[in-house]
C-alpha cells in the first residue's frame, strides 16, 4: 500500500493568518503524503493549524506557499471554478457539525453533491440509496435530519461525502459531536471506506480514533511534530 | 434534483415568507397587466367607438378642439352656438347622407349632488348611434314633454317606461318614452329631449351645440369637411381628431396610473430583493457547505436566481389570473374616474399583454436578484469549516 503513489502530495505549505499587526503562522511548511487506502489522523492541540491544513487540502482555502497536488497534478493555484469541480468529483468533506440540509431527506441530503454536477446525477438516487443501506440506514432514507440521531446524521453525511466516488475523504473532528458507541460506529465507517481504497484523511482529538488508523500526525504552531 | 428543483426547495421551507413575496409581485404583475389592457383596450374601444357610430365629422363653433370634444362627450355649454340653419345646410350639402343636432344643456338640482346633462337631439340621432338599443319608443313629436333616459339616470329617477318623472334642476315634469339598455358610456347619465324641446326649455331657441355628419362614403369625407367649413363660424372636427383630442384629454389620467405602476413595481421588487437578501444572508453557513460539496460561485448565484424566478412565475401566473378575473371590477372603476369612457371593454388584455407583463416582471425580478445573487456567489466555502 505504502509502495503506491501518493493520491495527495503537499510540500511546504505555508499559511499565515494576519492578526492586526500580528501575523500568525497556521501552517509552516508542510509536508505531507496521503497514499489510497489509508487512514491518516491529524491530531494536535486547538490552533495549531489542523483546520487550515484541512481546508488547504480540501481546496476550500489557499495556501500563501507551498504545493499541492492531486494525482500529480498541482492544483495550488487552481481557478475558484477549478476548485469546485474537483470538490464535486475528486474530494469529499465531512463536518464536525455534520451541515445536512434540515429541510432535506437523508436520501436526498446523500445525492445533494449531484445537484451541482450534472454528469454525476446520472443514477445518483441509486447510488444514495446504496450508500445509505451501507452505512445502515437503508431504512431510514425519507427522514430528515431532525429524525435522526447525531451519529445517524453524520453517516448521512460520509454518505453525502461518497456520493461522487471521490478519491479522498476529508473528516474535521467527525466523531466530535457523537457518543461513543456512535464514535466508534463512524470511524469504523471511515475505515471501511478506507479499506475501500478511498485515502481518508480526518482532524481528531480524540485518542482512540488517533489509534485506530493506518497513520497518524500530530501538529504544534503549524508543523507536524512527529508522526507517520 | 437540479438547480431548479433546489431552488423550489428553498421556497418553500418558509411558505408565509414566500407566500407574501409572490402576492407583492403578483400585485405589481396584475397592476402592469391591467395599465397594458388599459393601453389597448381604451384606444381600441374609443376608435371602435367612433367608427361604429358613423358620425365621420363633428361641426361646432369655431374654438379649441378639445373643448369642442369635451363639451360634445361629457356635456357642457358653449358660449357660442350652431343654428338650425347651419344643421339645414349641412343636410343639404353634397356628399352628407345623414346629420344630426345636438343641443347639450346642464342643470343644477337644488338639493345639489351633482350636475344633470340633457342632450336635445334631432330624429337622426339614433342612427348615427348604432350601438343604442332602446327599450320603449322615439318621441312622439320635436317639441313634445318627452323623455328618453339613459340607464344610470333610470335608476336614479327610478322610471319606467310610460311614466313620468319631475326633474329637479328644470323643475319640469316630462313622460319617460324610451330607456336606453347600458352602454357603459357616458350617454347612460344624460337625460335625451326632443331637440325642440330642449331648446325652448333652456332658451335657446334655433341653437345647437354641434352637428354630427356621416359622408356617404370615407371617400367623400375630405370633400364634405371642405364644404361644411364654409359655413360661417363653423368648425368641423374630423372623427379621427376627435378621438385624438380624447386620448389627450385621458392623457393625464394614464400618465397618473402609469406613474402608480411605477411606485407599485418598485415596492414590490424591493420586497424580492428584500427576501432573497434575507434568504441569502440566513443560508450564509448552507451556502459554505455546498460550496464545500461542489457547487461553483455561479451555481450558487444561479440558484438565487432562479429562487427570484420561481417568485416572479409564480406572482405573473397570480397576478395576471386576478387580472383576467378582476377585470370587470377595474373596468367599472377605471369608467368613475376617466373624463371620457366609450362604451367597450376598456381593459382588453390577450395574449400579448400577458407574455409583456411576463416579460416585465421577469426581468425587474431578475434585476432585484443581482445583488443578492452577487452576495451568494461570494460566500467562501472556507465559512463551512471554520463553524466546524
Amino acid at each position: 500500500m505504502v509502495d503506491q503513489a501518493p493520491i495527495l502530495r503537499v510540500r511546504g505549505l505555508t499559511r499565515h493568518h494576519r492578526l492586526g499587526e500580528h501575523v500568525l503562522r497556521a501552517l509552516d511548511g508542510v509536508d505531507l503524503d496521503i497514499q489510497p487506502g489509508t487512514c491518516t489522523a491529524i491530531v494536535g492541540p486547538s490552533g495549531s493549524g489542523k483546520s487550515t491544513l484541512l481546508g488547504c487540502l480540501g481546496l476550500v482555502d489557499r495556501p500563501d506557499a507551498g504545493t499541492i497536488e492531486l494525482d500529480g497534478v498541482d492544483i495550488t493555484r487552481s481557478t475558484e471554478t477549478e476548485r469546485s469541480q474537483v470538490r464535486r468529483s475528486r474530494i469529499g468533506i465531512v463536518f464536525q457539525q455534520f451541515h445536512l440540509m434540515p429541510h432535506l431527506t437523508a436520501l436526498e441530503n446523500a445525492i445533494l453533491p449531484t445537484v451541482f454536477h450534472v454528469a454525476g446525477r446520472r443514477g445518483a438516487e441509486e447510488r444514495g440509496r446504496a450508500l445509505l443501506e451501507r452505512v445502515g440506514l437503508g431504512a431510514r432514507l425519507h427522514h430528515r435530519p431532525r429524525q435522526l440521531s447525531g451519529g445517524e446524521q453524520q453517516r448521512v453525511a460520509i454518505a453525502r461525502a461518497m456520493i461522487h466516488t471521490p478519491g479522498i475523504l476529508l473528516a474535521d473532528e467527525p466523531t466530535a459531536n457523537l457518543d461513543s458507541q456512535n464514535s466508534r460506529g463512524v470511524v469504523s465507517l471511515l475505515r471501511e471506506l478506507a479499506g475501500s481504497g478511498v485515502a481518508v484523511v480526518l482532524v481528531t482529538h480524540d485518542p482512540e480514533v488517533a489509534a485506530d488508523v493506518h497513520a497518524c500526525y500530530h501538529m504544534r504552531d503549524g508543523r507536524f511534530i512527529h508522526g507517520g | 434534483m437540479n438547480l431548479a428543483g433546489m431552488a423550489v426547495r428553498n421556497l418553500a421551507r418558509h411558505p408565509i415568507r414566500t407566500g407574501l413575496t409572490v402576492l407583492g409581485v403578483a400585485c405589481a404583475g396584475a397592476t402592469v397587466f391591467a395599465i397594458l389592457g388599459f393601453d389597448r383596450g381604451y384606444e381600441r374601444a374609443l376608435r371602435d367607438e367612433l367608427t361604429r357610430t358613423g358620425v365621420h365629422l363633428f361641426v361646432s363653433t369655431e374654438g379649441c378642439p378639445s373643448v369642442a370634444a369635451t363639451m360634445l362627450i361629457r356635456g357642457g355649454e358653449l358660449p357660442r352656438y350652431m343654428t338650425d340653419a347651419h344643421l339645414a345646410e349641412a343636410r343639404t350639402t353634397p356628399g352628407v347622407r345623414l346629420a344630426g343636432g345636438y343641443l347639450i344643456a346642464t342643470g343644477i338640482p337644488p338639493e345639489g349632488g351633482g350636475i344633470d346633462l340633457f342632450f336635445g337631439i334631432t330624429e337622426e340621432v339614433p342612427r348615427l348611434k348604432p350601438e343604442w338599443h332602446l327599450d320603449g319608443a322615439w318621441f312622439s313629436a320635436p317639441d313634445a314633454a318627452e323623455a328618453i333616459l339613459g340607464a344610470t339616470m333610470a335608476e336614479r329617477f327610478q322610471a319606467a317606461i310610460g311614466s313620468s318623472i319631475t326633474i329637479p334642476s328644470l323643475a319640469r315634469e316630462v313622460r319617460v318614452v324610451g330607456i336606453l339598455e347600458r352602454t357603459r358610456s357616458q350617454d347612460d347619465q344624460f337625460i335625451f329631449l326632443p331637440i325642440q324641446t330642449a331648446q325652448r326649455w333652456f332658451r335657446k331657441d334655433g341653437k345647437l351645440t354641434a352637428i354630427g355628419v356621416q359622408a356617404e362614403s370615407v371617400e367623400q369625407i375630405p370633400a364634405v369637411k371642405t364644404a361644411l367649413e364654409r359655413m360661417p363660424d363653423a368648425y368641423v372636427v374630423p372623427a379621427e381628431a376627435m378621438s385624438q383630442e380624447i386620448l389627450t384629454l385621458v392623457g393625464g389620467t394614464k400618465a397618473l396610473m402609469t406613474a402608480v405602476v411605477g411606485i407599485v413595481l418598485v415596492v414590490s421588487i424591493l420586497g424580492l430583493a428584500n427576501t432573497l437578501i434575507m434568504a441569502a444572508m440566513e443560508r450564509r453557513m448552507e451556502f459554505a457547505v455546498l460550496r464545500c460539496v461542489g457547487a461553483s460561485p455561479g451555481q450558487l448565484a444561479m440558484m438565487t436566481v432562479l429562487e427570484a424566478a420561481v417568485i416572479a412565475l409564480v406572482g405573473v401566473i397570480v397576478g395576471t389570473s386576478a387580472g383576467w378575473i378582476g377585470g370587470g371590477i377595474l373596468d367599472a372603476w377605471i369608467r368613475r374616474h376617466l373624463p371620457y369612457a366609450p362604451s367597450g371593454d376598456l381593459l382588453q388584455p390577450d395574449l400579448m399583454v400577458t407574455a409583456m407583463t411576463g416579460v416585465a416582471i421577469l426581468i425587474l425580478a431578475l434585476a432585484a436578484a443581482l445583488w443578492p445573487a452577487w452576495r451568494t456567489a461570494r460566500i467562501a466555502p472556507l465559512e463551512a469549516l471554520r463553524h466546524g
